[in-house]
């Protein structure tokens, strides 16, 4: 049963995999991730920098936000966060290195919104936060909730690097019969840039299937924000406007989401 | 906030150093007693400092956790004893929390003994508790063993991850989306972090963390773990259940300067404490004291000092300000939610906890920083203040019930 209808405006959407990925009818072209300084090692940081770069391109031409800035947050979601910068850091470790301070996974995902927040004059709420299964739902949820909570826009972002040896092992282990999503087996994130909707506008509308596309299985927890993503592209590419409905099934209930797809300004 | 969803506080557990419970918390930190010794459960041989706040058995035991010889407890463990706890305090059946909103960057010691296993040749990787290396996990799994109802979020946004958690617990009962929440979060002293803080040169050389004091070398390490139980005002009242604080006000933000370095003139943590102040619909006035982030480093103090005097201008130099991580020691992702816990009992107690370890004035910190032991104070509100790597900034603020 859906409790609530929430509307909400998508202003803008990237998706960013680097080794590109071909799935049935899907094609993802390879991009480039630039180096960010201070991130070594790990694809990361730069994915987070290359998928914000990109959804906010034709938002602030690469400009920082004015006073809107302050009304703006973010939301980092993933299932596995860095663990390549991690497992490096504790590898090093175990053989008898030096650690290098630079493989601080600690702190990667605050400090790589740090240079996000710089870079876009962002200073709303920032916050990370780590899922079992799908991202999707929870993660719209929050975004949801942040926007209720006196901010104007949220910057979504969704980020999971592909599993490899010890994170597929950690993976493999949670058999406890909570929630699961297949590991990714790419390096990938999407970000959505959303707003809060003054009003409804009348429009033709389509909606996100509930359950993931088994073409997006090698997004692993990203496949439904992946899923959205392409929905949203398919809507776009069709008609100058309309409207993409999510059923956020978060564990405090269902939510109806509409997305009422605008421009960038 | 309506009355009805006004967030309160009705349980918490906790774990430091000084080992589990108030009694414990009280006898250590409210007395200014550092915890800092020489750590044992790692080989600390290859690092230039060899200190922490670690729990050694020599205060009250956490129940149900046991300790390895070399490595800490299991966080999920460790959380689960002090997520009891909360729950028996505040009387509630957990079937009537509606989820565990846990801050934690996953447990480090699973991936250490796994890098160890596969670099020491082992036939097959040792993948014990591995699971809970991914951080999502520790709220599933917390969740799960306590027969919680279906939230589960672990935020991992570093040093505020717990008072992430707490806030946005806030939100979701000060909205109406439910009626009860546990959050939290927990670090516990191990290898991984030691070894990057250590080689990031981070740690402090005597053996002391000596926030907003001219002689400071830098931080700690320490053990914490701490759960609040979170309801809304209408739940608590209707189960007749002992309110112990109302959580007034929240705030969140971003520095927007530096990777690393904090503002230096405090502006996201001022923007957090003014957000919290606009949540509660307060003035600045009405805060008798603040337990702020204090790391021991000459950047964060400046900061926080800058940010202080932002917020409560003149009145900044009569405002008792303390930094509890001269006694913990900083306790990372489980910072917000132990430091909230020891807010929360400086109102209860009307005891402000001290600035331990101060020995020199420092000309660009000239705030009250309750550095001549603890003081007796009747305490109205309370604010706590985190901050992280990246420039984010927590605030939250509690008041008597």
């Amino acid at each position: 049963m859906i409790d609530t209808r929430t509307e909400r405006l998508l202003v803008s959407e990237a998706l960013v995999v680097p080794s590109g990925v071909t799935a049935g009818d899907i094609t993802v072209e390879p991009t480039e991730a630039r180096r960010v300084p201070g991130f070594v090692e790990s694809a990361f940081s730069p994915l987070v920098k290359a998928v914000i770069d990109r959804c906010l391109a034709d938002v602030t031409g690469g400009a920082a936000f004015g006073d809107e800035g302050a009304r703006t947050g973010i939301v980092l979601a993933t299932l596995g966060g860095d663990a390549t910068t991690a497992d490096l850091g504790s590898r090093l470790l175990a053989s008898g290195q030096v650690a290098n301070p630079l493989l601080f996974f600690q702190s990667v995902p605050t400090t790589i919104l740090g240079v996000i927040a710089r870079d876009y004059g962002i200073t709303g709420p920032t916050t990370c936060v780590a899922l079992r299964g799908d991202l999707r739902s929870e993660a719209l949820d929050l975004v949801d909730t942040i926007l209720d909570d006196s901010m104007d826009q949220v910057l979504l972002l969704g980020i999971d690097l592909a599993a490899e040896d010890r994170a597929l092992s950690a993976q493999a282990e949670l058999t406890d019969g909570g929630p699961h999503a297949g590991a990714s087996q790419v390096d990938a994130a999407v970000a959505f840039f959303v707003r809060r909707a003054d009003s409804a506008p009348e429009s033709a509308e389509v909606s996100v299937a509930p359950v993931a596309d088994e073409r997006l299985a090698a997004f692993g927890s990203l496949a439904g924000l992946a899923q959205l993503y392409f929905t949203v592209r398919t809507r776009r590419a069709a008609a100058a406007s309309g409207t993409v409905a999510v059923d956020v099934g978060s564990a405090l209930g269902e939510r109806r989401l509409h997305l009422h797809l605008g421009e960038p300004r | 906030m309506t009355e009805s969803h006004r967030v309160v506080v009705t349980g918490f557990g906790i774990f430091t150093a000084f080992g589990f419970g108030e009694k414990a918390l009280l006898d250590g930190v409210f007395s200014g007693r550092p915890s800092f010794r020489d750590v044992t459960r790692f080989d600390t041989s290859p690092f230039r400092c060899s200190s922490a706040g670690v729990y050694e058995g020599d205060g009250p035991e956490i129940p149900d956790v046991s300790f390895p010889e070399d490595a800490p407890p299991r966080q999920h463990d460790a959380l689960l004893a002090c997520s009891r706890a909360a729950i028996d305090m505040a009387g509630i059946a957990p079937s009537k929390i509606a989820g565990a909103l846990v801050g934690s960057q996953g447990d480090y010691t699973p991936i250490t003994r796994y890098w160890r296993s596969v670099t020491g040749g082992a036939d097959t990787p040792d993948t014990a508790f591995l699971k809970d290396s991914v951080p999502g996990q520790l709220a599933h799994g917390l969740g799960d063993a306590l027969g919680l109802g279906p939230l589960r979020m672990t935020f991992i946004n570093a040093c505020v991850a717990s008072a992430d958690s707490i806030i946005h617990a806030s939100r979701l009962i000060s909205r109406g989306r439910a009626d009860a929440l546990l959050c939290g979060g927990a670090y516990l002293v191990e290898r991984e972090l030691f070894a990057k803080f250590d080689s990031a040169r981070a740690l402090a050389k005597d053996g002391f963390v000596r926030p907003f004091s001219k002689d400071r070398t830098g931080l700690l390490l320490g053990d914490g773990v701490a759960c609040l139980m979170l309801e809304s005002e209408a739940s608590a009242t209707a189960r007749g259940a002992n309110v112990l604080a109302r959580v007034a006000g929240w705030g969140i933000t971003s520095d927007a300067y530096h990777a690393s370095r904090p503002h230096p003139e405090g502006r996201g943590t001022a923007q957090a404490m003014e957000s919290a102040l606009r949540v509660a619909g307060l003035g600045s006035d009405a805060v008798d004291y603040v337990n702020v982030h204090g790391t021991g480093t000459a950047s964060n103090d400046t900061s926080e000092t800058a940010a202080l005097r932002r917020v409560f201008g003149d009145r900044a130099a009569h405002l008792p300000v303390s930094s509890t991580k001269s006694t913990t020691g900083h306790t990372l992702e489980g910072a917000g939610a132990v430091e909230a816990v020891i807010t929360l009992l400086a109102l209860n107690q009307g005891l402000i906890p001290p600035t331990a370890n101060f020995t020199t004035p420092d000309p660009a910190c000239d705030l009250d920083y309750v550095t001549d032991g603890p003081r007796r104070k009747s305490l109205r509100r309370a604010m706590t203040t985190n901050s992280a790597f990246g420039g984010a900034n927590t605030a939250l603020l509690l008041e008597q019930a």
